[in-house]
């Protein structure tokens, strides 16, 4: 390696970033060339005082202010979409803790669960998939009845979305409401392979009036488990 | 690790949530081009405005901070550069900084720190604008040649030519100074 390519490579070098080859050439000229490793030593100074300029720190404040500037911006009209995200370690064990309080496992064709719905409100209803092991290339559907809307997809019956499913639990939090009285139903649908999974939850609708008392307790969290 | 399809989330929810993590790291490049703190949050301001239509460009992309600091800099090269501003502030008020150690810097050590920062900024803002720009992306910021090649698309031998000449210069700035007197702001720019 000449001075040249030495002077190149010299990033390279002090990030660790050359093959092994690359850096015993590297050493090999630098044992033997004072003016590059007198170089390199400047540059290392230089890199390390840059990384050290200092920063006037925003206030306090910006961050929230500058989201408020982007909401009054861009006022919401209906629009809502649903996000994908990991459960911390804290928030899955609080999830395992209500399904094995709260849940039952409902194996594919077995009878659907019965929920009850107050009418006009919005209710969560979460359903966790158990699959057995990780699956890459699934296709989720979820098909609603006509009284039965769901949050932020108010004009739609029927959502499809590609997506993977993890090993152990995969939760969809779905806000829903029954819009008319009677009967409707929640029908997902797991496809993967050649495979279909079908999984279908019931709502009856009930009056308003009964949400006080003992009913109020059992409509906060409705859950469902179902095994891929 | 569960995964969680969460419904019923909107748009302004989600925008904050993916780009939240990255505001700090947009301030602070944000802060090096314009080297005013008001100026910063305008331009951070103006980038967070501009990319809330991309919503659902901005979910698909996989490492959005690279992302996001070249939205900036484009934000920064089309509407900031043209401004008549002076793009150092130099170290003039030491009770605003954050990021000098105080306990390892005793009063002496960290004048001299100070000093030696304001050459530094000050010759940084000699260089022309392709070099600062990069000089400030690799050597203050930390961003890889990769990423900066990821970025700009501009190949990693060019780039660390680039940089080399970048350095080379800031050394030559640096050697030439006049002592420096800490307490000067160089705003020169900002009285023409």
């Amino acid at each position: 390696m000449n001075c040249k390519e030495t002077e190149n490579n010299f990033d390279s070098y002090l990030d660790g970033d050359l093959l092994f080859n690359e850096q015993k050439s590297m050493d090999l000229h630098l044992s033997s060339c004072e003016s590059c490793v007198q170089q390199l030593e400047e540059i290392n100074n230089l890199r390390k005082a840059l990384s050290l300029l200092p920063i006037i720190e925003p206030v306090s404040s910006f961050e929230e202010k500058a989201f408020e500037v982007v909401r009054k911006q861009y006022p919401l009209q209906g629009s809502y979409r649903f996000t994908i995200g990991f459960a911390s370690a804290l928030v899955a064990s609080f999830a395992i803790w209500f399904f094995s309080s709260l849940f039952f496992v409902q194996i594919n064709g077995q009878q659907p669960q019965m929920i009850n719905l107050a009418m006009n409100q919005i209710h969560t209803v979460r359903l966790m998939l158990d699959a057995p092991t990780d699956i890459g290339q699934v296709t989720l559907s979820l098909g609603l009845s006509d009284n039965i809307r769901l949050k932020g997809y108010e004009a739609k019956q029927q959502l499809v979305w590609k997506t993977s499913l993890n090993k152990g639990s995969n939760i969809l939090s779905l806000p829903v409401t029954a819009v008319t009285k009677g009967q409707g139903d929640l029908i997902a649908q797991v496809h993967y392979g050649n495979r279909v999974k079908k999984f279908r939850i019931v709502f009856k609708t009930v009056n308003n009036s009964l949400r006080d008392g003992a009913f109020n307790s059992q409509i906060n969290n409705l859950h469902s488990s179902y095994r891929i | 690790m569960i995964n969680i399809w969460k419904f019923g989330v909107s748009d302004h929810e989600q925008f904050e949530k993916l780009v939240q993590p990255h505001i700090k790291r947009l301030y602070t490049l944000a802060y090096r081009f314009t080297g005013q703190r008001d100026d910063a949050e305008d331009l951070v301001q103006d980038v967070l405005l501009k990319i809330y239509p991309r919503l659902e460009e901005i979910q698909s992309i996989e490492r959005l901070g690279p992302w996001l600091a070249r939205v900036l800099y484009r934000q920064f090269v089309d509407k900031w550069r043209s401004k008549d501003r002076s793009i150092v502030q130099l170290v003039a008020d030491e009770a605003e900084l954050e990021s000098v150690d105080d306990e390892v810097q005793g009063p002496a050590g960290k004048l001299d720190l100070t000093i030696l920062q304001n050459k530094l900024q000050y010759s940084l803002n000699q260089l022309n604008e392709e070099q600062r720009h990069l000089v400030i992306m690799h050597d203050v910021e930390g961003y890889t040649l990769q990423e900066i090649h990821n970025l700009h698309d501009i190949s990693i031998g060019t780039l660390k030519s680039r940089l080399n000449r970048a350095r080379t210069r800031l050394r030559e700035l640096l050697k030439n100074m006049e002592p420096f007197e800490s307490a000067k702001r160089v705003n020169s720019n900002r009285t023409k």
